[in-house]
């Protein structure tokens, strides 16, 4: 016998993760770079997690994308890593 | 569904102070140290924004970013010019103001900033409107389709402030800024609509304004050149302080320095005797403001220096050179708590200093607590000229001491008013110098009773009575007085006025000369002790006596 189950399953979909980032002012070698946010997410759920594989010497990216501390060295990098939100695997 | 995305920002460290190697504070005057010095602050090279310094191309964009850096910042940021030429120009329509369109507009800056270059030769910040710098230019051919130019002219640096955002300050050191405009002499107020000529109010150097306070501002071993308005202008008592240091002004159709604010400038030449309107003028109107000037040197085809000040500000001119000028100083309206000293005035064309009322501030409160000493006049007319209108006013504290005049008078006008602490010693008159000239006011010719040596010899103090009224009272000032015209008949009785009698000398002396004949000095013991009244010749004399009356001789 042919049987027809009515279902309801509950779904989500979150919007694409996003990033912009934003214009850095420039660090100096020897001083104290203020906690600066290093741009805006967008999209997936937050909250978002930060987490740097390239950054200048003595300088951190908090979990949360705000960039501090005091430069030891000149020059020019890109600060890179992965942004991670929240969303359930 | 858990999201992961890579990110890559680009991302400059620039080495210590940001390439800035150069700290002129060492250039301070000994005593200035603390006040000259660079303030800390993080350093922004503007080329690390992008700018050029190559004369060619407009860099105000990424100088901007840089400043825009300094705001985000929240605090005091010294903004770098490596040596160059940096091509700028206000950004329309967001760098347009009510009072003109501006480059470096610091009303929104809390904190302090710092314009610095490696040096005046060296740095330049220039206006970037070529067609300026011809006076007789159009402003239509600075474009090359003929249209009108959408910038005429332009203020480099400009606070006005609003009510409770007060500003925190700043510096220009060791650069140029060049404002791209000759200077044509041309000192029509609001300038030449067609041409750009004349005075022009939109085209300043720096201006301070409104109606919170700006901090400290600081020009320091820099010229600010080629403006036609006012090299630096700061009104009511926006600006808590002006200092010009190691720094030079000119080219402006305008005055130099137009402040009412404490200011000190030292070690600066203002004005540069290419004719500018006034040197330098300070109007402490509204506050007890200080004007200190300081091995400096002052020219202005009006006047090298004007000071308004009223009670309780002051004004202190030490070591410094005033020349080539219309007046040397000018004390206008008020002026109290005056030192002059130590100081040289040389090919000032009409006087080294005068007093003079106008009427144009009715803050004015007279004159009091003058100082001039140790100073050197050559060439420049009257020392001192008191101009003394109508009734005259007081002058409590007045001291003229060891001034050495070459070619010159040393004092003259009308002193009418009362004056206490009247003090004229110790000059030294030199080749071609007399005590005082004519038009002599009747103290300097006399201390202590004795004619100061070289002094002049009056030819007349010249009276004429037109008014129909039987009496009149003259001021004998000079050895002969005359007598002149008079409308009254048929006699014209002559009185000196008795509260005047202080200003006499005992053995004063003076004869007469007249031009109508029926002047008769009055009979009167207010003033003499004749018997009876005094048909006036050419033959008569008065003197005043032990008794402070004047007698017949």
């Amino acid at each position: 016998m042919k049987q027809t189950l009515t279902f309801t399953v509950s779904f989500t979909v979150d919007p694409f993760l996003a990033f912009a980032p934003a214009v850095l002012p420039h660090a100096v070698v020897g001083v104290e770079y203020p906690a600066t946010s290093i741009g805006t997410v967008t999209g997936g759920a937050g909250p978002y997690v930060f987490n740097a594989t390239v950054l200048p010497n003595g300088m951190t990216l908090s979990t949360d994308g705000l960039l501090s501390g005091t430069p030891t060295s000149e020059g020019s990098t890109d600060i890179a890593g992965t942004i991670t939100d929240s969303g359930t695997p | 569904m858990k999201q992961v995305l890579n990110f890559s920002i680009p991302f400059v460290v620039g080495p210590a102070n940001n390439g800035l190697s150069f700290d002129d504070s060492s250039l301070a005057p000994i005593g200035y140290e603390d006040l000259c010095k660079l303030p800390t602050g993080t350093v922004y090279n503007v080329k690390n924004y992008g700018a050029k310094g190559d004369g060619i191309v407009d860099d105000t964009p990424a100088v901007k970013q840089a400043l825009a850096a300094i705001k985000a910042s929240n605090a005091t940021g010294i903004l770098y010019f490596p040596t160059g030429t940096y091509n700028l120009c206000p950004q329309l329509p967001q760098d347009a103001t009510p009072w003109g369109d501006v480059v470096f507009n610091l009303a929104g800056f809390p904190m302090k900033v710092v314009f610095i270059g490696d040096g005046p030769s060296k740095t330049i910040l220039k206006g970037f409107m070529p067609g300026l710098k011809d006076p007789k230019t159009t402003w239509k051919t600075l474009t090359t389709d003929g249209s009108e130019p959408s910038i005429e002219r332009f203020i480099m640096f400009q606070a006005i402030t609003s009510p409770n955002t007060p500003a925190g300050g700043f510096q220009i050191r060791s650069m140029t800024v060049d404002g791209q405009a000759g200077y044509t002499g041309n000192f029509l107020s609001g300038g030449d609509s067609t041409t750009g000529d004349g005075w022009d109010w939109f085209h300043k150097g720096v201006r301070i304004d409104g109606s919170s306070q700006v901090d400290d501002v600081l020009i320091f071993n820099s010229q600010i050149i080629n403006f036609r308005g006012e090299i630096v202008y700061s009104g009511g008592t926006a600006a808590k302080f002006v200092g010009l240091f190691l720094s030079k002004t000119d080219s402006s159709n305008a005055s130099c320095i137009s402040c009412s604010t404490d200011m000190l400038i030292h070690s600066s030449d203002v004005g540069q005797d290419v004719g500018v309107y006034n040197g330098t003028e300070n109007f402490c109107i509204t506050a007890q403001q200080k004007m200190v000037c300081i091995n400096s040197r002052f020219s202005g085809k009006a006047q090298g220096l004007v000071y308004i000040g009223v009670d309780g500000a002051s004004c202190l001119i030490d070591n410094c050179d005033i020349t080539n000028s219309g007046r040397g100083i000018l004390f206008s309206e008020t002026a109290h708590n005056v030192t002059v000293r130590n100081s040289r005035f040389l090919n000032n064309t009409a006087q080294a200093m005068i007093d003079s009322v106008l009427g144009l501030y009715p803050q004015g409160t007279g004159f009091s607590n003058f100082l001039i000493e140790n100073n050197t006049f050559i060439k420049t007319g009257y020392s001192y000229l008191c101009q003394g209108y109508g009734g005259g006013y007081d002058w409590p504290g007045f001291t003229l001491r060891n001034n050495t005049v070459t070619s010159g008078a040393l004092i003259g006008g009308s002193f009418l008013g009362t004056f206490t602490n009247f003090n004229i010693d110790g000059n030294i008159l030199g080749d071609k110098a007399i005590s005082t000239g004519d038009w002599a006011g009747n103290v300097a010719l006399w201390t202590n009773n004795v004619r100061l040596p070289g002094s002049f010899i009056g030819n007349h103090e010249k009276f004429d009575e037109f008014s129909p009224t039987p009496t009149a009272i003259f001021a004998p000032i000079s050895d002969l007085t005359f007598l002149n015209d008079n409308r009254s008949s048929p006699i014209q009785n002559a009185e000196i006025d008795s509260t005047k009698l202080h200003y006499y000398p005992v053995g004063f002396t003076t004869k007469f000369k007249i031009g109508k004949t029926n002047w008769v000095l009055k009979a009167n013991p207010a003033w003499n002790n004749f018997s009876a009244d005094v048909p006036v010749t050419n033959t008569t004399t008065i003197r005043f006596n032990a008794n402070k009356l004047f007698e017949l001789v």
